[in-house]
């Protein structure tokens, strides 16, 4: 029988190479932290509560125009590169998420968007301009809201999160 | 007188542990042609493989020529019904018989190529050639496995049920085609249970059964007319 | 008209974007190619086990806190394929219950692990996405294009160099054996190379459509091209076209890839089953 050892050395150096190019770390979109959750399935019509006026000039990166698919991947680029878009305006609308976390002092907010199957929800922090107080100030969690600010970035654990800077709240009456 | 080209010894054939014929004993040399016989479920077929190394044999020996090697060996197998599907030319079934001459090549020789088209009109396919092979009737389709088998078969033929699907007149040219390709030379190692045409041209017979035998075929004829086996009185 | 390219335009500028129409329609060439191995052999069920094996390893991975889960998933998707895979005579695995048994098992322990230890805050959605696949491809990071790219690249310079060989295996193995050739090694090698565009293919339509891309191009392909050559190269269009039509729809519709690139497979194969049928 002829011996023929060089399909197996192919297959070897194919899964040998792809083991070897395998990253010994995963990114994990993870800017928001677990302490908040997602705001449930239904999605609340917005109340009353604070108005904001909205900022003047169009945000470089506006979610709101965008196809659920777009935006929600457009997010996820955001908080997996978040020194990339450090300094862009971003305009986004989306449910909102609060949470007082133990052991820690500051409130988060957070805004939630979901994907084109509505399975998935990813939400960006943020933190509003101006001192407000919760919950006075703020709308309802689970609300749809508009969120426009700033992008940036701050560190925890060594590794950048990013979040809205300045952002300005407002709800959208309709819809 | 040649070494032969495949000599088996007290061979037990079967699967796993169950055994289908044992004691057969032949040998195959250049220029013969050997016809196998035998009931249904005496094992021709399972002889074949065992032959060919696809099979394990479950006793006995199996010596071949050291000088034949695999790409010398053309197999026909029983018409497989899988094909029914395979999109693939009839001259692309019959290069693939050249596959142990191509090796890793990524291409055909040419003469590789005019092989195949002789190998094609050598069993009257040759306008077949450029046909999808699932569109071809169950006798053309024969006939190109029987080119693609020629392809490979520089030295012995081993064929199983070489004139299935075959009409008589084409069974009549098969035959006549294996004995101009076995006086060139090759061996032809057939399993067949078209009686009267497959051991006219025969030179051994191999029998199989509860008390296998290998003979010369005259030696068989005069044997099996004794027995009534050809219509004669018993 | 003019409105939606200038969306396109402001799209294909995120790198995100430009990673996923390079990476997607890779894998999708190779899911293709291999595809046509499947099909040939009867054997697109065993993709469709392969991919639940591929989110049970996820799952288990994930449980055990593996920082890439490929780690785990690639090797132990690959093994069972070299085992479903082999037309030898050791194939008790491949029988129906057997089969059943292993894809769904895999599927529930992978979905109980996953809610049990889970990896991450939101298990509904990564299971969802892993299932339907409907944005993973637009968020691949650049090890991910070049491992996709790596293996498509390979997968296609595999069949371009021995797609004769490719073809004798499939075809007739039996007849492959007697001339001398290898049959072992290379069905091992398919399986392998079937397991990796397997667990690859998840990011791009997710696990339970897989089998789509691996069966859709095959099928309209062989009905409209009558040679082997032809349908792979047939095979090999509809799987890119598929997948760079499937994304940008997405994108511009706002609908789930995953579906979206099916979708494409399905209308391709429609075509070219009645451009077959025109045929005869």
């Amino acid at each position: 029988m002829k011996h023929h050892p060089l399909p197996l050395a192919i297959g070897l150096a194919v899964a040998g190479g792809i083991l070897l190019a395998l990253p010994l770390a995963t990114r994990h979109p993870r800017a928001t932290r677990p302490s908040i959750a997602a705001p449930g399935p239904a999605a609340v019509a917005a109340t009353g509560g604070a108005e904001a006026s909205a900022p003047a000039g169009k945000p470089e990166i506006d979610l709101t125009h965008s196809n659920r698919t777009m935006a929600y991947s457009l997010l996820i680029d955001i908080l997996l590169d978040p020194l990339a878009y450090r300094g862009r305006t971003i305009r986004m609308a989306g449910l909102y998420a609060t949470a007082a976390p133990e052991g820690e002092t500051k409130r988060r907010h957070a805004c939630f968007i979901s994907d084109a199957g509505a399975c998935c929800a990813q939400g960006l922090e943020f933190a509003p301009l101006g001192r407000l107080v919760h919950p006075d100030d703020f709308p309802p969690p689970g609300s749809r809201i508009q969120v426009e600010g700033i992008l940036d970035t701050y560190e925890e654990d060594g590794r950048p999160y990013a979040y809205v800077r300045d952002a300005v709240i407002t709800h959208p009456s309709t819809r | 007188m040649q070494p032969p080209l495949i000599r088996a010894e007290n061979l037990s054939i079967g699967h796993g542990t169950r055994v289908v014929a044992r004691g057969i004993a032949f040998a195959v040399g250049p220029g013969d042609g050997v016809c196998v016989v035998g009931g249904n479920g005496a094992g021709k077929s399972t002889l074949l493989r065992t032959l060919l190394g696809l099979q394990p044999p479950l006793a006995g020996r199996i010596a071949s020529d050291p000088s034949l090697r695999p790409g010398d060996i053309g197999y026909l197998p029983q018409s497989n019904p899988a094909h029914a599907g395979v999109p693939a030319t009839a001259r692309e079934v019959v290069l693939s018989g050249c596959q142990a001459l191509r090796g890793l090549r990524p291409w055909f020789s040419r003469a590789e190529r005019r092989l195949a088209e002789e190998a094609l009109a050598r069993f009257g396919a040759q306008e077949l050639a450029g046909r999808p092979f699932r569109e071809l009737s169950g006798g053309q389709r024969q006939r190109v496995r029987l080119a693609r088998a020629l392809c490979a078969g520089r030295r012995l033929l081993v064929l199983d049920e070489p004139v299935s699907g075959l009409d008589p007149g084409a069974a009549a040219d098969l035959y006549r085609t294996l004995a101009d390709l076995r006086r060139e030379g090759r061996a032809v190692l057939s399993v067949t249970h078209d009686l009267p045409g497959g051991l006219a041209d025969a030179t051994h017979v191999l029998g199989l059964g509860p008390e296998p035998f290998f003979a010369p075929a005259a030696a068989w004829q005069r044997r099996a007319r004794g027995v009534g086996l050809e219509g004669g009185a018993a | 008209m003019s409105a939606l390219l200038e969306t396109l335009r402001e799209y294909l500028a995120y790198p995100f974007v430009q990673k996923a129409l390079v990476a997607g329609p890779l894998v999708a060439l190779a899911a293709a190619l291999l595809g046509v191995t499947l099909v040939l052999r009867r054997l697109s069920y065993i993709g469709d086990s392969l991919s639940h094996v591929a989110f049970g390893s996820m799952a288990v991975a994930g449980a055990l806190g593996f920082a890439d889960r490929l780690a785990l998933s690639l090797p132990l998707t690959v093994l069972c394929a070299v085992a479903l895979l082999h037309s030898g005579r050791g194939a008790a695995i491949r029988g129906d219950a057997a089969l059943a048994m292993l894809s769904v098992g895999a599927m529930a322990l992978g979905y109980l692990l996953m809610n049990v230890f889970p990896g991450s805050s939101n298990v509904a959605g990564d299971v969802c996405t892993t299932l339907f696949g409907s944005t993973s491809i637009l968020t691949l990071s650049p090890s991910d294009v070049w491992l996709c790219g790596a293996l498509s690249g390979a997968v296609a310079v595999f069949f371009g160099l021995f797609r004769h060989r490719i073809f004798e295996i499939v075809f007739e193995p039996d007849f492959a054996r007697a001339a001398g050739t290898r049959v072992g090694a290379w069905e091992t090698l398919l399986a392998v190379l079937s397991a990796v565009v397997i667990v690859l293919a998840m990011r791009l339509v997710g696990t339970l459509l897989i089998t789509a891309l691996l069966v859709f191009p095959a099928v309209g392909a062989m009905r409209a091209f009558r040679s082997f050559r032809a349908v792979l190269l047939c095979a090999s269009l509809v799987g890119v076209l598929g997948a760079l039509a499937g994304i940008l729809v997405s994108i511009l519709a706002g609908t789930p890839v995953g579906s979206t690139v099916v979708a494409a497979d399905i209308a391709a194969c429609l075509v070219l089953t009645l451009a077959g049928g025109l045929r005869k």
